[in-house]
């Protein structure tokens, strides 16, 4: 009773809303920037949390989090290039409603979904974090394993028109993964004597190459084109309303995505990229009705914003119970924390409960300031898609190149987004999706590693398959795999047998 | 065509996939395992498109597309002299001549006379100057001032 009291107290005072309101913001800007991610945000404020109280502190960079993994939605869903990794799920049903002239129903549909989503996050938070910590100490390499070959196999979802050219695609995007040192073994592989190499490609920027430049080309060529146009944007009554029906009609999609996303958050190493991939592809396998998914679907806007905002607050539950960050802004959090004086671990809620339990109930009241600022700032955002070609084309190409260019102060960067870019084009053109490409990308590493630090392990055990079929969890997600394969033929089979009953 | 293009992509993901392993094989142990599993994979399916597609039937084939169009190659070309100029001349110059440039040129048709040059300048000023202070000066990031400055 005490601690709540001094909870309210904490929250009532004016500059800590301010603060919380202003963190929510400045996030939800820097994340609708092609190339500046969540990480950058935190990292770039946190000098100015120095002074400030420990709760308007940890306020401030929650809220700056929040605003940042929505704020990505919007470039995803205005010019189909994910503002941050978390929102590449959130493109591929986004913008094709950008097309036909509705963003502003794409981002409140992103905005709900992610202001639940986030609530829902931020409760498991509050109740669940040390059950939740303990399951996350259970995954080790073969888990880390399975789990990116679970998501490896949405290249069927993903692979628009041609499952054996998302294959292709895939392990394209595997390949790439692989540039640099071996993170097992250190072999210099692929880098054909370039050091800048070495460390491999920055994500962020290829994710951009693959989905912005090309997007870019194909907007300039079609320019002259009335068929290809995007519908100009008008403002439609009652779409918050519309928006609010679907997501109370289908209570399940939120809540799944939102538990898939917080499951993965406090994975240390799967992040809201992987989260809101592998919501959209439950969702997408789920649905009776599929024919509609990628053409504009507020379901799979719903399943992918719903699943990457309550990864926040999944990816907060190890770096408090154990004092280790689910996510790399999660990292720049613990930076804050120890600057404060305030030590991250078992120990943390009896030292400092009142301040945790403050930026937990803090943490939930942001996601429904993120909400109340993205619904009222849909109508004026949406407005992007009526600025002419000849001024927007040019513009997204110098945001992604400053943006690109501002991760690592690094020079290779933006001449590997243009390469990439053109080559993703031409892919793109030859009926090479973009998607199934940067999936390899993202889960390469972490099957890498997985599967690398397995082999080791199994060199002690004997058995690389006793390994894998030792640990329950990996059973699991074995088994999730094969389902997961088998799903499409599944559900074909069961039409069938309806059809002919 | 169509069959002779993805019959040609095919061929490319097969050279790729095999020039992958033939590097691969100077790896250590636990630095190939992981290349030489997934370029497998990559030969395996790049074979299965050559085939598929040499013995696809005219019906089955897709519509295809121009990829180089008059746009597409300014566009692109435009892209690898904005990088260029980004490294001779820094970003702030590089990026006023590209955007200035490419937004005179994408006004063709719809924009004529001097207001397409005043367009083009204005847009150029404006996003350049905007987002250079802001990236700057906010977020603190070093942008490129080319080979004169160091």
């Amino acid at each position: 009773m005490e601690i709540i009291q001094e909870v309210l107290a904490s929250l009532s005072q004016p500059f800590t809303i301010i603060y919380m309101i202003f963190g929510v913001a400045a996030g939800m800007v820097v994340g609708a920037l092609p190339g500046l991610t969540a990480t950058m945000a935190i990292a770039v404020m946190l000098p100015f949390t120095f002074s400030m109280p420990a709760d308007t502190a940890l306020i401030t960079l929650g809220g700056i989090y929040i605003g940042a993994i929505f704020g990505g939605c919007i470039a995803a869903i205005l010019i189909n290039t994910p503002g941050t990794p978390s929102s590449i799920a959130t493109t591929f049903d986004g913008y094709p409603m950008t097309q036909q002239g509705k963003p502003d129903r794409a981002l409140i549909t992103a905005a709900v979904s992610s202001g639940i989503g986030g609530v829902i996050g931020g409760l498991a938070l509050l109740f669940l974090t040390p059950l939740l910590a303990a399951l996350a100490l259970k995954f080790g390499p073969p888990e880390f394993f399975w789990i990116a070959i679970l998501g490896l196999t949405m290249v069927a979802t993903l692979s628009s028109g041609s499952l054996l050219k998302g294959l292709i695609g895939g392990t394209i995007g595997l390949l790439l993964s692989m540039v640099g040192l071996a993170p097992i073994g250190g072999s210099s592989r692929f880098t054909f004597g370039f050091s800048q190499l070495q460390a491999g490609f920055e994500l962020i920027v290829m994710l951009i190459a693959f989905f912005c430049i090309p997007q870019v080309i194909k907007m300039i060529k079609n320019q002259k084109d009335p068929t290809e146009q995007v519908q100009s944007f008008q403002q439609e009554k009652g779409v918050i309303g519309y928006v609010f029906r679907q997501v109370i009609m289908r209570p399940f999609l939120i809540l799944r995505s939102a538990v898939m996303g917080i499951i993965v958050g406090i994975i240390p190493g799967a992040g809201g990229n992987v989260a809101s991939l592998l919501s959209y592809d439950a969702t997408v396998r789920l649905s009776k009705d599929q024919s509609t998914f990628g053409k504009g679907d507020v379901r799979g806007v719903a399943a992918s914003e719903g699943a990457n905002n309550a990864e926040v607050g999944g990816s907060l539950v190890p770096l408090l119970a154990l004092g280790i960050p689910g996510a790399p802004p999660a990292a720049v959090i613990i930076g804050a924390l120890l600057m404060q004086g305030i030590q991250p671990g078992p120990n943390l809620f009896e030292e400092n409960g009142v301040l945790i339990y403050t930026f937990i109930t803090a943490f939930i009241l942001s996601n429904i300031v993120m909400l109340v600022l993205a619904i009222f700032g849909s109508k004026y955002i949406g407005k992007v898609i009526n600025i002419p070609t000849y001024y927007l084309a040019p513009a997204i190409v110098f945001l992604t190149i400053i943006g690109s260019y501002a991760i690592r102060n690094n020079f290779t960067d933006v001449v590997t987004l243009i390469v990439f870019g053109l080559i993703g084009y031409v892919l793109s053109e030859r009926g090479f999706a973009p998607a199934p490409i940067v999936l390899g990308l993202i889960l390469g590493p972490i099957a890498e590693e997985g599967l690398s630090q397995s082999i080791l392990i199994s060199d002690g055990i004997g058995d690389l398959f006793v390994l894998f079929v030792s640990r329950p969890i990996t059973i699991i997600l074995i088994l999730f795999c094969i389902l997961s394969l088998l799903s499409p033929y599944i559900g074909k089979l069961l039409k069938k047998t309806k059809t002919q009953e | 065509m169509e069959k002779r293009k993805d019959a040609g992509s095919a061929i490319l993901f097969i050279v790729i996939a095999i020039g992958g392993l033939w590097i691969a094989r100077t790896f250590n142990t636990m630095s190939a395992v992981f290349p030489i599993l997934v370029l497998g994979l990559l030969l395996l399916f790049s074979v299965i498109y050559l085939f598929v597609s040499l013995y696809k039937t005219a019906e089955n084939e897709e519509e295809p597309s121009k990829i180089f169009t008059k746009e597409a190659i300014t566009t692109g070309i435009g892209l690898l002299i904005y990088v260029f100029l980004i490294w001779f001349a820094g970003f702030l110059l590089a990026s006023l001549i590209f955007l200035g440039g490419m937004t005179w040129y994408l006004q063709e048709g719809f924009v004529f006379g001097r207001k397409r040059m005043m367009n083009a300048a204005g847009s150029a000023i404006a996003v350049t100057v905007v987002f250079f202070l802001l990236f700057r000066y906010v977020f603190l990031v070093q942008l490129p001032t080319g080979v004169f400055i160091q």
